[in-house]
């Protein structure tokens, strides 16, 4: 049955990797000053850590996670369908999450990609260099897309079809806001608030802070990364009974 | 076999099943009817655990509902859930895929009776096609337990006799088959068993023949309207009806002696007739049409 979620993920990724050679169609015209100025990049002496590309990727990857978040919660007029199939409702879900994963790692490396096509434009290749961080970069950058899954899935795993498209658009403004407001000056009961809600930001985790008294998100990358992780190894999980004891 | 034993639904403060209890049992077709409303579609849905029953239980061959009975089990839901935007032949690849009893040269067979081209997207097939899918995907498995609600919806008269065929032939290959519709007459070509529901509860059910057999209508026809506003008070006569000129009386005992006393009392022709099944469900939810 994971052949309907497989064909799905498979036209977001067209559209998403259309989406990205547009994008890299506008850089690279900027960057060659066909915009009538010019822009110079040099990377420096450090160059660019691939780690660096990769949680680019995993930025890319977000955009997959909400799209993705909505399609077994979407499912709504299909359960009659899903459900009297030879397929236990918890093991359709995991296989259908399991497409969803495979995806998002294929938004990772086409991000990634378009990221290395950019470099390679201005000449700069060899710049790119693999780096010690490389492996808790990478875990990072699939486990804040997997968080951003996992929370956006549970908020709509009951909701109709409906509210399960509000859900996976809302889910952008919702994690640029709460991050927004660590920043503004707020009094310290709401501060806290708004920290702890941060602190369930893959958006938040995926940028990383600098600032003192952020916690988690200005831990080293592996830290990070273990807490997108375990974000969304409570909340997916969560989501999928959610999602296999509702009423088709 | 399908037993379903005191199954109860409630949403919120109404009880949409009341203790729902039927048997099909192999080789048997059900006919599950009833007004809109009744619970038909309820019935369906709690039976394979769409919906979430307060009570009850439902055997499929002696054993509760489990992931592996879907393996022959070929269920037509009323509303074809399909993706629209998959095509005929996608959806034949998720039921091969899903199912190992899936009999791909049944489903060509059966994409022919039906007429479906295999390349159309489902958004673009008629009520009626979606409906043949739907019956295309239950019966490519081969299935021994049949839940089919309202399977005939939408297809053209031919398309509802293959149906009805289909329907008798998996029966007559040992398949139980539960199958509501509101065409009485399919039901009475096909159905052996039936159960009607009124309000959620089942006021009716067993063998047609045995029920058609417990009671008889005789039939008398009067010249110049006697009998119209009165009726002769005959032992045995549970009730009377006035069709035309023809009084009917409905009678579980002895009707030839009702008709007797029919002909004694005027009537030009007197004949004792079979109760059919529309008569059936018209009486099982009598109360509810004078409301």
């Amino acid at each position: 049955m994971e052949y309907v979620e497989l064909l799905r993920v498979r036209r977001a990724l067209v559209w998403f990797v259309v989406a990205l050679a547009f994008v890299l169609v506008m850089v690279n015209l900027v960057l060659h000053g066909k915009g009538g100025f010019t822009i110079h990049i040099g990377f420096g002496k450090d160059g660019v850590a691939a780690g660096d590309l990769v949680l680019l990727g995993g930025l890319g990857a977000l955009f997959l996670a909400a799209v993705f978040a909505g399609n077994l919660p979407g499912e709504s007029t299909t359960l009659p369908f899903l459900w009297t199939k030879p397929v236990s409702r918890t093991a359709l879900a995991y296989r259908f999450v399991a497409v969803d994963v495979l995806g998002m790692i294929g938004g990772i490396v086409a991000t990634a990609l378009a990221a290395v096509i950019v470099i390679a434009g201005l000449g700069q290749i060899r710049a790119i260099h693999l780096d010690r961080a490389l492996l808790s970069d990478a875990a990072l950058a699939l486990g804040a897309p997997l968080a951003w899954y996992g929370l956006t899935f549970l908020a709509a795993a009951r909701l109709r079809p409906e509210g399960v498209a509000r859900a996976g658009a809302l889910s952008w403004p919702v994690f640029i806001v709460i991050a927004m407001l660590t920043t503004v000056t707020l009094p310290p009961p709401l501060h806290g608030l708004v920290l702890a809600l941060d602190h369930l930001n893959p958006l938040a985790y995926i940028a990383g802070g600098d600032q003192k008294g952020m916690g988690l998100l200005s831990a080293a990358p592996a830290i990070r990364g273990a807490a997108c992780w375990a974000i969304a190894l409570v909340t997916i999980p969560a989501a999928i009974r959610l999602w296999t004891v509702r009423e088709a | 076999m399908i037993a379903i034993e005191g199954l109860t639904k409630r949403y919120r403060a109404r009880t949409v099943l009341d203790g729902v209890t039927l048997d099909v049992p192999a080789g048997s077709i059900c006919g599950l009817l009833g007004r809109n409303g009744a619970g038909k579609t309820t019935t369906f849905r709690c039976a394979l655990r769409l919906a979430r029953p307060d009570a009850g239980e439902v055997r499929f061959g002696g054993e509760p509902l489990r992931t592996a009975t879907f393996e022959r089990l070929g269920y037509v839901p009323d509303r074809p859930s399909l993706y629209a935007w998959l095509t005929v032949q996608q959806h034949l690849h998720l039921a091969a895929r899903a199912y190992r009893t899936y009999d791909a040269a049944r489903a060509r067979e059966l994409l022919a009776t039906f007429r479906l081209d295999p390349a159309a997207q489902a958004r673009a097939l008629s009520r009626g096609q979606e409906t043949a899918l739907s019956l295309v995907l239950a019966f490519a498995i081969r299935p021994s337990l049949l839940l089919l609600d309202e399977p005939t919806g939408g297809l053209d008269p031919l398309l509802q006799r293959a149906t009805l065929e289909l329907i008798i032939d998996a029966a007559s290959g040992g398949a139980s088959v539960l199958f509501s519709s509101h065409a009485i007459g399919q039901l009475e070509r096909a159905a052996d068993r039936v159960a009607v529901l009124r309000d959620g509860r089942i006021v009716l059910s067993g063998d047609i023949e045995a029920l058609r057999a417990s009671e008889k209508i005789v039939e008398a026809t009067f010249d110049d309207g006697a009998f119209r506003s009165d009726t002769p008070a005959l032992a045995g006569v549970r009730r009377w009806e006035h069709a035309g000129a023809a009084l009917r009386a409905y009678t579980e005992r002895d009707p030839d002696a009702v008709a007797a006393e029919l002909a004694r009392a005027g009537a030009r022709s007197v004949r004792v007739l079979d109760r059919n099944l529309e008569d059936l469900f018209m009486d099982a939810i009598a109360d509810e049409t004078a409301r």
